[in-house]
């Protein structure tokens, strides 16, 4: 159960204590719910979208250099 | 086949993704690598520092990649390294080709061209491991 008291006393720290504490929470509860999406949990999107034409340039890159080495 | 097992970035349990540990060779030298096998990107992605460990020379890159999204405002270049790990390639090395980036805080990413032209993998996230082996294998 969670007390008056145990509120106050988490109103108390600071700000990083704080987040230190949300953080430490939201991975027990993603624990606990198999992972599922957190409210308040960060995802991090690393996939640079949309590169097609990137990759063209590198495939013509590749094709040249094999050709280079024969 | 050689499995991995996902590996948290942090301590979530929501960080798993499937990164391997690979060999990346250019020259002389050789740097150890952990990438993001990521299916959705279209092209493998090599940090700035991680080039210039391999003694890649910026200027010497003479083909210019121009990348679109969060990697989008910085420059890159192609550049060819031979990648290799033990369980997969064994003796042998794979010639991947990366955008080398210039951002310094850039991911390490093995992207569609060419990594999984090169590689087979599988993804089994409920067990919380991938499967990786070279095209030639049977």
């Amino acid at each position: 159960m969670l007390s008056e008291n145990l509120i106050h006393e988490l109103r108390k720290l600071n700000r990083s204590d704080k987040l230190r504490a949300m953080q430490v929470l939201v991975t027990e509860l993603a624990v606990e719910e198999d992972a599922l999406l957190m409210p308040g949990a960060t995802y991090e999107l690393l996939t640079p979208y949309g590169n097609e034409a990137a990759a063209q340039v590198l495939s013509e890159f590749l094709e040249a250099s094999t050709k280079e080495d024969q | 086949m050689a499995h991995f097992p996902y590996v948290a970035a942090n301590n979530l349990p929501t960080s798993l993704m499937p990164r391997l540990p690979m060999l990346l060779s250019l020259g002389g030298r050789s740097v150890e690598v952990t990438g993001l096998l990521d299916t959705g990107a279209a092209v493998s992605v090599l940090p700035y520092s991680v080039g210039l460990a391999l003694g890649a020379v910026w200027e010497d890159q003479t083909v210019p990649v121009s990348l679109v999204g969060s990697l989008g405002q910085f420059e890159a270049r192609a550049l060819m390294v031979m990648a290799s790990h033990p369980q997969i390639t064994g003796e042998a090395d794979a010639r991947l080709v990366f955008a080398w980036t210039q951002a310094e805080n850039a991911p390490m990413i093995f992207g569609q061209m060419n990594f999984f032209l090169e590689f087979n993998v599988c993804f089994y996230r409920s067990q919380n491991i991938f499967e990786v082996k070279l095209k030639s294998d049977p």
